[in-house]
């Protein structure tokens, strides 16, 4: 009795915990908090940080209870991560939560977002030269599209070990935009340019709106297929959207089915985070590399805004070239609040939707260019 | 010398073209995206309003039509009398009736070819116009 009693003992939590999972667990803690506390994202964050929790729980190997032990509940999950199945339905969902008028309104506003993808690239050499593989710096690079399902997309494919710390980084600088965009933002921009008022956009037909996604999806991914998974989902939920008739799949694509995934996302990619796989120096690399894509994504969206004001009569805000990054709707709204502070009756949160929106494809477009040069 | 290995290690990758062909697929990509959807609510209009332009395209051709048969009909004969016919205009005032114009021509000696004629051809080529009130005036150039 004695003896079952301490080989209880010396499989529990306690007897195998080690300094390393217990970070995680405190790391967990904060993600949680930032979510509940802060609002950082909180669908995001709360199953992220509950399932770094889970991850970190330390458990014997071989009972089948750890996500990367064959066979075990959190494995099967962890299925739809590893093979790039969870990123195409997030972006049905979005696709059938947006609104693309804006961006049909002024299409010369596309630009910002494409701008903004050349973070990915400057972050995907600054990977080669700190010794990362061209599929490991990709990944890493592609954090500076500030996507979450686009970064873990093309992680599953090119770099799977990489996939806890690429979407953990991802997921955190997404939520923590409201605090890395605006000093960026207030650096690079004088205060006349931030007080820069826009033009109404023009109302956008509701054939125009129709017609958009079955072209966008021709054209895009004619151009790079590989970004048909992405970007085939993201078209078809905007379709289901403003094809009205097919109103009840949209509601379900934007409601049950984005929640669902996010959920089986965020606690699979949490639970990933086992302190012992997690805490190395690659994953502090990829944090750093990571915060340097997202900034220099944001730097360069607003100097093209600022550069595009060369050339228009229609002067753009350069602050919108912000939101060229995707994390939608976020950075739009950063960019909105950033020009409020300025001005109150400065209206941006529309006009920043365009290149935020763009970004989205941009940055989709970005990987399936990656994935088939490194494929 | 260290430098030069860093950027020996994106070479080895062929990291400098990859970047700058995936940049430029991206913004290349985006531009067209762009440049084709700035042309969407264009030709919906022209969709929605094709009867007008329909409209628009017909008079244009049968106007150019027009032009044509205005131009085999304008001889260097018919340009002479119309000069001729021109002179009298003074006498006349600017706008006149078409009885009076005949008259007034059988008068001043100008029967050959007989004014009828004339003034049909005239009246065909658009060198004499009507007005609002049933009188004629003449155009400065024919057709229109």
């Amino acid at each position: 009795m004695e003896d079952l009693f301490f080989q209880f003992l010396s499989n529990t939590g306690f007897a195998l915990v080690d300094y390393r999972q217990i970070i995680m667990l405190c790391v967990g803690i904060i993600f949680i908090y930032l979510g509940i506390a802060k609002h950082y994202e909180p669908l995001l964050l709360v199953p992220i940080g509950f399932g770094i929790l889970m991850g970190n729980i330390p458990v014997v190997h071989g009972m089948g209870l750890s996500i990367y032990e064959e066979g075990s509940v959190l494995s099967y999950l962890y299925f739809g991560v590893t093979k790039g199945i969870y990123p195409p339905l997030i972006f049905m969902g979005i696709g059938a939560m947006t609104d693309f008028s804006t961006m049909l309104a002024r299409p010369s506003l596309m630009l910002l977002g494409a701008a903004a993808q050349a973070g990915i690239f400057i972050t995907f050499l600054g990977a080669l030269v700190l010794g990362f593989s061209p599929g490991e710096a990709a990944s890493i690079g592609i954090i500076g599209g500030a996507d979450g399902p686009t970064a873990i997309f093309l992680t599953s494919k090119l770099a799977p070990k990489l996939i806890g710390p690429i979407a953990i980084a991802a997921y955190s600088y997404m939520a923590l935009v409201p605090v890395i965009q605006p000093p960026i933002m207030k650096f690079l921009t004088t205060r006349k340019e931030r007080l820069i008022k826009m033009r109404e956009p023009r109302k956008v037909s509701k054939k125009e709106r129709i017609i958009f996604p079955i072209l966008g999806l021709i054209l895009s991914c004619l151009l790079a297929p590989a970004a048909l998974p992405l970007l085939g989902m993201l078209f078809l939920g905007n379709l289901l959207k403003e094809a009205t008739v097919t109103e009840r799949l949209a509601e379900t694509a934007r409601n049950t089915v984005i929640d669902t995934v996010t959920i089986l996302l965020g606690i699979t990619v949490g639970a990933s985070t086992q302190g012992d796989i997690f805490i190395t120096k690659e994953s502090i690399g990829i944090f750093v590399l990571g915060a340097l894509s997202f900034a220099v994504a944001t730097a360069c969206g607003l100097l093209f805004a600022k550069g595009m004001n060369l050339f228009l009569k229609d002067k753009i805000n350069p602050l919108i070239g912000a939101a060229g990054v995707s994390a939608v709707p976020d950075s739009a709204r950063v960019v909105h609040t950033v020009a409020q502070q300025e001005d109150p009756t400065n209206y941006l949160l529309m006009h920043a939707m365009a290149p935020n929106i763009s970004g989205v494809i941009g940055s989709a477009i970005g990987a399936g260019v990656l994935w088939s040069f490194l494929s | 010398m260290q430098i030069a290995t860093l950027i020996e290690r994106v070479s080895a990758h062929n990291g400098w073209n990859m970047a700058l062909t995936g940049i430029t697929i991206v913004f290349g990509c985006l531009v067209i995206l762009a440049l084709v959807i700035s042309r969407i609510h264009k030709i919906l209009d022209l969709l929605d309003n094709r009867d007008k332009i329909h409209l628009k395209i017909r008079k244009f051709f049968m106007g150019r039509e027009k032009e044509k048969q205005v131009a085999s009909l304008l001889t260097p004969a018919l340009e002479l009398e119309a000069s001729r016919y021109r002179r009298l205009s003074p006498f006349l005032g600017e706008t006149f009736s078409l009885k009076g114009l005949i008259r007034f021509a059988e008068s001043r000696g100008i029967t050959n070819p007989p004014p009828e004629k004339t003034i049909r051809q005239l009246l065909e080529v658009g060198l004499l116009k009507k007005d609002v009130r049933n009188l004629f005036t003449w155009s400065e150039s024919p057709i229109k």
